[in-house]
């Protein structure tokens, strides 16, 4: 298949499956603990952080996952302080946005690399963004599975697992700071505003069937890789922008399994 | 003979300037059955959530093990079950076992997958409680009083040695709730459990513990008063209060 001899092909490919993996077991995660628009107040700080790196002419991925690990330590920081978890996400979500907005506006208007990274460009992911998405890919998927036990116990029971002993402020500040990394990730490929799709979209496929845990991150990671795969080839042989063709690819499958179940019950 | 495994010395503790706790001195030693009442807002789950470490005292100091609270570490020591610990989200992904794991979590330690031995005390506590044929069953599928028995058998995986039950029987039906004290009358005989039992319901449990500790922001401290225990059920007459002060004396 010709799909697979380009090299832009063969670095979307890459790139798209770390994103899914990252994207998709940390949605079970935050979609089980309602903070679902979390991914959404973070790309906006992201989005304020390319346009700072742009701005300055420092390394627009790295300018965005410094202030979007900030702003997820500002949300958890918020949090302790009893701001509610939406109202926080609310703060941070305008603050990120309205840093962007500035910077653009200092800068004269948008510039194009901005747009791409607004919507997504996998197909055009460089060597260099490749291993950027790579590293931070791999570190949240291992911190997944290092930590599996202990994100299950504050997601199901947080008072319970605190009085058990664990290091609670630890735990939800490492999945806010997680959930930032993620964010840096899927930019590159679905672009800031459609993040948040492809972080609820695999659980919320899954919750309609799943009855453990585990089966819950597997299956994620499952629909995770099979809407971008499909979205890419779409992408691709349809001539569509990428980013939009995985999350519409997610919500399909969403649509469909749905109706299966639905089906599936009825006759059972 | 008597061994104090929880102290709380001159515990006070507010919510702002919502006083909940007050001067409260108590002792539990190892191998006690207690029952914790009082109305309902007297400061029950207040007290137990100051001896878990999950709220600070304003004043006064805890003592666990003859250690203060705040190098106690061996909090797999302390099972306990929250009030409403039935009262999750119903639709959570997450089986009986995999939720009675968790009591072993704090055995396994960060980054170490539960072992052979884990599963092993899993599978016992599941058989124990009788949920060893449900296993595999989503939480949220099963029923009232099972559910209960899920987050008793977690706080069992953990081998505690004091066992805490805020309110266990709420919602729990007459028949079941008869099962369930001689299950917690075993626990405490058998395998030398201590257990905190607390409920607003006098009636019920001071005919299964063995010393009764009374709480209204304070503890009461020549026992729980007629009037005190009076307002909280209406089948409560001051007769039946003698008597049952009467059973939980001879006991002891
Ligand atoms: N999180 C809280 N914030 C403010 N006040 C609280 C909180 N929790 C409990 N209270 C108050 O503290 C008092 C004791 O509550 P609690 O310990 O739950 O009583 P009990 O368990 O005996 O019913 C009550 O007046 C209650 O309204
Ligand atoms: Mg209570």
């Amino acid at each position: 298949m010709d799909f697979f001899q380009y090299a832009f092909m063969q670095r979307a490919l890459i790139a798209g499956l770390f994103v899914a993996l990252s994207c998709s077991l940390i949605g079970v995660f935050l979609v089980l603990r309602r903070l679902s628009l979390i991914g959404d107040g973070l790309a906006h700080i992201a989005f304020g952080g390319l346009a700072l790196g742009l701005f300055t002419g420092l390394p627009p991925m790295i300018t965005a996952l410094g202030t979007t690990v900030l702003g997820a330590l500002c949300i958890q920081w918020l949090k302790q302080k009893k701001v509610a978890a939406d109202a926080a996400i609310a703060v941070i979500f305008s603050m990120g946005l309205a840093l962007g907005v500035v910077l653009v506006s200092l800068a004269r208007g948008f510039n194009i690399d901005l747009f791409s990274f607004l919507f997504g460009s996998i197909l055009a992911v460089s060597e260099a963004d490749l291993f950027t998405v790579g590293v931070l890919g791999v570190v949240v998927v291992a911190a997944v599975i290092i930590f599996y036990k202990e994100l299950l116990y504050i997601t199901f029971d947080e008072e319970a697992a605190k009085a058990s002993g664990l290091p609670i402020g630890f735990l939800n500040a490492l999945l806010m700071v997680l959930t930032a990394i993620t964010v840096i990730v899927a930019m590159r490929v679905v672009g800031v505003l459609l993040v948040s799709s492809l972080i609820v979209l695999p659980t919320i496929t899954v919750r309609l069937f799943s009855r453990s845990f585990k089966q819950t991150l597997v299956y994620s990671a499952l629909f995770g890789l099979l809407s971008v795969f499909l979205g890419l080839f779409a992408a691709f042989y349809l001539d569509i922008a990428a980013g939009g063709a995985i999350v519409l690819v997610a919500g399909a499958l969403f649509l469909l399994v749905s109706l299966l179940h639905k089906l599936l019950n009825r006759n059972g | 003979m008597h061994e104090p495994i929880v102290e709380f010395q001159n515990v006070s503790f507010s919510y702002g300037s919502r006083v909940a706790l007050q001067h409260v001195n108590a002792v539990i030693n190892k191998g006690d059955y207690i029952g914790l009442i009082g109305p309902n807002g007297a400061g029950k789950t207040t007290l137990i959530r100051v001896l878990l470490g999950l709220l600070k005292p304003s004043s006064g100091n805890v003592r666990l093990y003859g250690k203060n609270i705040k190098e106690f570490k061996d909090w797999h020591k302390i099972g306990y079950v929250q009030q409403k610990a039935t009262t999750f989200d119903a639709t959570f992904p997450v089986t009986v076992e995999e939720v009675v794991a968790m009591g072993r979590f704090a055995f396994a330690g960060v980054g170490r997958p539960l072992d052979h031995h884990d599963r092993h005390r899993i599978g016992d506590v599941l058989k124990m409680v009788g949920l060893d044929k449900v296993a595999d069953r989503r939480v949220g599928e099963l029923s009232g009083g099972q559910q209960q028995k899920v987050f008793i058998a977690r706080a069992l995986a953990s081998d505690p040695d004091l066992l805490i039950l805020d309110e266990p029987t709420t919602g729990v039906d007459v028949r079941s709730q008869h099962e369930f004290y001689h299950f917690l009358h075993d626990l405490n005989v058998h395998h030398r459990l201590t257990l905190v039992l607390i409920s607003h319901d006098t009636d019920v449990v001071s005919t299964h513990v063995s010393r009764l500790l009374c709480i209204n922001k304070t503890i009461m401290d020549h026992g729980c008063s007629i009037e005190f225990l009076l307002p909280s059920h209406k089948h409560n007459d001051v007769k039946k209060n003698e008597q049952i002060f009467k059973r939980v004396r001879h006991k002891h």
